[in-house]
């Protein structure tokens, strides 16, 4: 087993400590206030392209803080050819900013030329198995650096897979030498919506290649539930942040927020919860407020994908 | 076909064009597209998406389906706010479905969601927007070459909005800002006929129909705008300091700058301006003051002699 200290895991990636998302909403405040969060994580696909001010904060960021990337269109699960013009964008922007990792999902976005802009299951079994490592390996080696995936929340399964999600990304991860970003919500919606153990999941997964984790709100109607970034962190998936991070024994933490965004301040304080559930003294001394499933909202749409609005006089 | 055969590519072929089907999920697994990967009947279904405790497998597939224009619809809505007030929410997502129908996305980026959607409005809008959203433009029903004369105002609003969005993300000067305004003035009475001048990449000139950009302001202050009368307008776009500006333009001016934008000589854009002016002599006394401001603006990355 591998030995590795806490703040040293996988691949000598530091702990980073607790991050979150870099939003367009607060772009104004981050760059007025410069406020002592550890670190940020942004959506790739809304920089590599960028030649206006979304990119111009970016580099103030990177400046100051360490700024991880995650993707949303790598789709390592497609049938389609990977896009390389894509790949060569996503390594510039890494390597222009110092990302300390690239991440991104296991799943598919589109086919045949499309791209839906959801992240799609893919069936799992021996046969996507192969065809995802593969890929990782081409990506990585086109990216000259290890890649980072995350299991993704999902709302149907396959008659055509054979395998639970958390063998499949174990074989995955090892066969590909690549990260996991462990999403503790996604695990727990997806267990919801396909009736598994959570605790399980988490236990299965091979601990020392965790790099990061995500944390987030989600919507439970009942039948299943959404994940919509779009609120605060549920006091069931906080319990299971806490048996993941001493499983891994301490990694990056980042808190996603995408819909019905709050003030800077909120978000940061939102992500420093997590110290309390590890027992880490936190600066006003409270005790963890634990949150139930948010209200319900029939028209949620799972992990908000967003713009950045123009600003225009 | 036995389900153990169907490989991930097929699987991946039928989901898309079963969840991305305009009337939903059963019909999308009737349609033929879906059908010609493989054929399923929305009742076997359970041979490909399995049920959980609480949903069926329609039902699960239903998530995907809903969520797939939900998140683009609310993108374009972003894109365009001020089309989606004129236009009402139900004339917007008419639209936006047909849109997307057609130009379904094929970028790895959100960005690029919009690219086709002026030219499809411009195209369409005698099949949409039945009616606009106030009362007394209802009322008016001015027409225009037999399609109702607000339908030209929905898609100058959308062309607005669209520069807007290409001038803001798109490639600017920040970097390297352009200061002409002292070249400018130092030119030699002798070289302003010949000379040229370069755009910055960010600039874009609209002449429109209607006067939307008064409209968009109204709407950006929080006012609820009523459809105007139309009314030649002309607008510059550039962006200083990561912010879009807008300069509003004389019918002279847009000429002056077209002809300039399309690579003219300084003594030949003056002439295209003239042509569109019925007061030459106060275009000759506005043209050293204009070009100060422009320059500062700033419309002009460069300047180019004759002999350059």
């Amino acid at each position: 087993m591998l030995q590795r200290s806490v703040k040293q895991p996988l691949f000598g990636h530091a702990s980073l400590g607790y991050g979150v998302g870099l939003r367009s909403v607060h772009f104004s405040h981050i760059l007025e206030h410069w406020p002592a969060v550890d670190w940020f994580e942004i959506i790739s696909e809304n920089f590599i392209d960028s030649g206006g001010r979304p990119r111009y904060v970016l580099d103030q960021v990177a400046e100051r803080y360490p700024v991880v990337m995650h993707g949303v269109s790598l789709s390592i699960g497609s049938s389609d050819p990977l896009n390389f013009d894509y790949l060569r964008k996503l390594k510039q922007l890494a390597d222009d900013i110092g990302a300390r990792w690239v991440s991104d999902h296991l799943c598919w976005t589109g086919v045949l030329g499309r791209n839906t802009h959801d992240l799609l299951p893919i069936p799992l079994n021996e046969a996507s198995l192969a065809h995802v490592v593969e890929r990782i390996r081409v990506v990585q080696e086109t990216l000259e650096r290890r890649i980072v995936l995350e299991n993704p929340s999902s709302y149907v399964t396959f008659a055509a897979s054979t395998m639970p999600e958390w063998e499949f990304i174990t074989h995955m991860a090892e066969e590909a030498d690549c990260g996991l970003l462990l999403d503790v919500n996604n695990v727990y919606v997806s267990s919801v919506n396909h009736d598994f153990d959570a605790e399980q999941y988490i236990r299965s997964v091979p601990h020392e290649r965790v790099v990061q984790f995500h944390l987030a709100g989600h919507t439970d109607l009942g039948t299943h539930c959404i994940d919509t970034h779009d609120g605060h962190v549920v006091d069931k998936v906080w319990q299971l942040y806490r048996l993941a991070a001493g499983l891994t024994r301490g990694v990056s933490t980042l808190l996603e927020w995408d819909a019905r965004i709050p003030t800077f301040d909120e978000l940061h304080a939102e992500v420093l919860k997590a110290k309390r559930f590890l027992g880490e003294p936190v600066a006003d001394g409270s005790s963890a407020a634990l949150y139930p499933a948010d209200d319900q909202d029939p028209a949620a749409v799972p992990h908000p994908t967003h713009l950045v609005a123009p600003e225009v006089e | 076909m036995n389900n153990a055969r169907r490989s991930t590519a097929e699987i991946q072929q039928w989901m898309q064009a079963v969840i991305t089907h305009h009337a939903g999920i059963e019909k999308g697994v009737e349609s033929d597209i879906a059908r010609d990967v493989f054929q399923v009947d929305p009742h076997q279904i359970e041979s490909v998406i399995l049920p959980s405790r609480r949903m069926s497998s329609i039902e699960r597939l239903e998530v995907y389906g809903n969520a797939y224009y939900a998140r683009l619809i609310h993108c374009l809505e972003d894109l365009f706010p001020a089309l989606r007030f004129a236009s009402g929410e139900e004339g917007f997502n008419q639209f936006a479905l047909g849109y997307l129908h057609r130009f379904p996305p094929t970028s790895y980026t959100l960005g690029k969601v919009a690219d086709n959607f002026v030219a499809f409005l411009d195209e369409t809008r005698h099949e949409h927007f039945a009616s606009p959203t106030d009362e007394a433009s209802k009322k008016r029903g001015d027409c225009l070459e037999g399609v109702p004369e607000w339908t030209q105002f929905i898609v100058d609003v959308a062309r607005l909005e669209f520069a807007i969005d290409e001038v803001f993300d798109g490639p600017g000067i920040e970097k390297q800002p352009p200061d002409l305004a002292e070249s400018l003035a130092s030119v030699p009475p002798t070289a302003w006929e010949s000379l040229r001048l370069l755009p910055v990449a960010c600039l874009r000139l609209l002449a429109f129909e209607f006067p939307v950009n008064d409209y968009y302001t109204a709407f950006r202050q929080g006012t609820t705008p009523t459809l105007p009368h139309a009314a030649p307008t002309f607008l510059a776009i550039t962006r200083r300091d990561y912010v879009v500006r807008r300069y509003p333009l004389s019918a002279a001016q847009y000429a002056l700058l077209s002809a300039i934008v399309a690579g003219a000589t300084l003594g030949e854009a003056i002439v295209a301006a003239a042509d569109s002016t019925s007061d030459a002599e106060q275009l000759s006394a506005s043209l050293a003051k204009w070009f100060s401001m422009w320059a500062r603006a700033p419309f002009f990355a460069a300047i180019k002699f004759a002999d350059e």
